[in-house]
């Protein structure tokens, strides 16, 4: 356990899927050198394999009782990543012939390859978006995993950090994280990942992933801040959760989860029952996810009286500065 | 039975890490050759191959795994009037020279104790008794000197003067590297006289990286021709 942990809480019901999430996180940080083929922040679509393809079966993470690693696979570049395609700029927009824009060579997987796609049968298909970066665990798979104590978690933020000095680019940690999180450069000889934008971080200014967020989805507030929301949502509210708690890395990016309309029946009527089902999100999110539903319903609805809700008006985030808090230690506002 | 053939008996009785093995002399011969760290120079040919046993390294991590491929390699060393050269030969069926997302390339490394004495544990060196390593990797097929002083300890060397060439070929890798007899390196062991050494392969294909690699487990000896 850090001094501190730096926490970010996204809000499922309110990502919009438009990856400008991602695009921040590329431009700033993955765009160049090796790494065109990583998103240290993407944003798939749910249910389906995800990015690295079926991640949630490639292994790592703790066995039960948290003191031995589990085994875990290395993704593929063009079947599981998916290759940094060019694009057919040139023929589509400058030449003759009506060529829709394609990739230049054929490609297997990408990083949003299953947009939208999701799964069931009309009227009562579902899908819901989860983006995903590194969790910046409290008790670190890929950490444990390397021999060389080339990662790190930094006492004052808990930021889980790869000395790019010290790694070799041997991929155990690679193979430990249960989330996929880490990248081989293979032009670098050495493995990358999100890095919580920590230099942005120690001025003061959030990571550009939660900044960038246009649907205001992305709360970052150091857990022992009680006026954050990351401690509000995460323990007073207990809507937040981590993603697949079950590997006992324990996750620093927490998640509301969604809630979904009502399936309907033959007859086409209501059944009350959500479309997304409660079995797929406790297998993502845990038990603890029906209670935070239910919260989540019970809060909506009071403000459906025209009630007043302090987890609403917490989640709708009505200022975009209320979503940030990240005074270092001794600099707190009240 | 001398002292200590009968130290190595017992320690093959009671252990499992540390197999008590007769280090294989490896003559070093003279040749007025240029043969730098070129694999395929014919001088090598009047070098005699010293065949040392390889076995799966004490893995020293619980992340490190698995069983290592490369049972055997040939050692042949030459003494040039620039410096030393020693060409490692072994048998992989398949070169694996890229690495990518999920492969790794094979590899090749001879060790030597900076201080020149037997005494230095041939695991990666300890505390005050370090090791220089002369790595090469086929991806980049080229060397790089490194330095060690225990377990997790192996760290880029300031001076790169060490070369390595391999070339794949029926089978076989052919793997030559060279340094001149005097590095600016202060870290940097000396070549002169006989030498302890150890040898470790990697075979990328099994996924052999770190301290998952076949090795020598004890030093091995370089020794002037007379």
């Amino acid at each position: 356990m850090t001094q501190r942990q730096l926490a970010m809480v996204i809000d499922l019901n309110k990502c919009i899927g438009c990856q400008t999430c991602t695009l921040a996180c590329k431009s700033q940080w993955t765009d160049r050198n090796g790494r065109d083929f990583m998103y240290w922040n993407h944003v798939e679509t749910k249910p389906g394999k995800g990015y690295p393809r079926d991640w949630e079966q490639a292994g790592g993470g703790w066995e039960a009782g948290g003191d031995k690693l589990k085994p875990g696979r290395l993704p593929r570049l063009a079947e599981d990543y998916g290759i940094p395609a060019d694009f057919s700029f040139e023929a589509t927009l400058f030449q003759e012939g009506g060529e829709p824009l394609r990739p230049t060579e054929a490609m297997q997987w990408g990083p949003n390859w299953e947009e939208d796609q999701g799964t069931g049968e009309f009227p009562n298909g579902h899908f819901f978006y989860l983006p995903r970066l590194c969790n910046h665990c409290t008790q670190p798979a890929c950490l444990a995993a390397c021999p060389r104590q080339a990662i790190s978690k930094r006492e004052e933020d808990g930021i889980v950090l790869i000395d790019q000095e010290r790694c070799r680019g041997y991929r155990y940690c690679v193979a430990a994280c249960p989330y996929k999180k880490i990248y081989f450069n293979p032009l670098a000889g050495r493995s990358e990942k999100c890095i919580f934008c920590y230099p942005r971080i120690e001025k003061g200014i959030p990571q550009a992933c939660a900044y960038q967020c246009v649907g205001r989805a992305r709360h970052v507030s150091y857990l022992d801040d009680k006026a954050g929301a990351a401690w509000r949502l995460v323990h007073e509210w207990k809507v937040a959760l981590p993603l697949h708690p079950e590997h006992g890395t324990q996750p620093n990016v927490y998640y509301v989860p969604p809630l979904s309309t009502s399936t309907f029946d033959a007859a086409g009527k209501p059944t009350g029952t959500p479309r997304i089902p409660d079995d797929y999100l406790v297998s993502l999110f845990g038990p603890a996810v029906q209670p935070a539903l239910e919260t989540l319903r019970r809060e909506i609805a009071k403000k459906e009286k025209g009630e007043a809700s302090e987890l609403m008006d917490m989640l709708i985030a009505y200022k975009h500065g209320d979503m940030f808090r990240l005074d270092r230690l001794g600099e707190q506002k009240p | 039975m001398n002292s200590r053939l009968a130290l190595a008996l017992l320690a093959a009785l009671f252990s499992t890490a540390v197999p008590a093995r007769e280090a294989a002399a490896i003559r070093i011969v003279q040749t007025s050759a240029a043969v730098a760290a070129d694999p395929d120079h014919p001088a090598w040919d009047a070098a005699p191959a010293s065949v040392v046993k390889l076995e799966t390294a004490f893995p020293g991590h619980p992340s490190i795994s698995g069983t290592a491929l490369t049972q055997n390699a040939e050692v042949r060393a030459l003494s040039t009037a620039a410096g030393l050269a020693i060409r490692l030969e072994w048998s992989d069926p398949v070169a694996d020279d890229r690495k990518t997302q999920h492969r790794f390339a094979d590899g090749a490394a001879i060790q030597f104790p900076r201080d020149g004495k037997p005494e230095t544990t041939p695991y990666m060196g300890g505390a005050g008794r370090h090791v220089n390593i002369w790595y090469w990797n086929a991806a980049k097929n080229a060397a790089e000197n490194l330095w060690a002083d225990g377990f997790g300890t192996l760290t880029h060397m300031p001076t790169q003067d060490v070369k390595a060439s391999g070339r794949h070929a029926d089978g076989n890798w052919r793997v030559a590297f060279f340094r001149a007899w005097r590095s600016n390196e202060p870290r940097a062991a000396g070549l002169r006289g006989n030498r302890p050494a150890a040898f470790a392969i990697w075979n990328g294909a099994n996924a052999e990286r770190d301290g998952f690699k076949a090795v020598t487990l004890n030093w091995q000896r370089l020794q002037q021709a007379k």
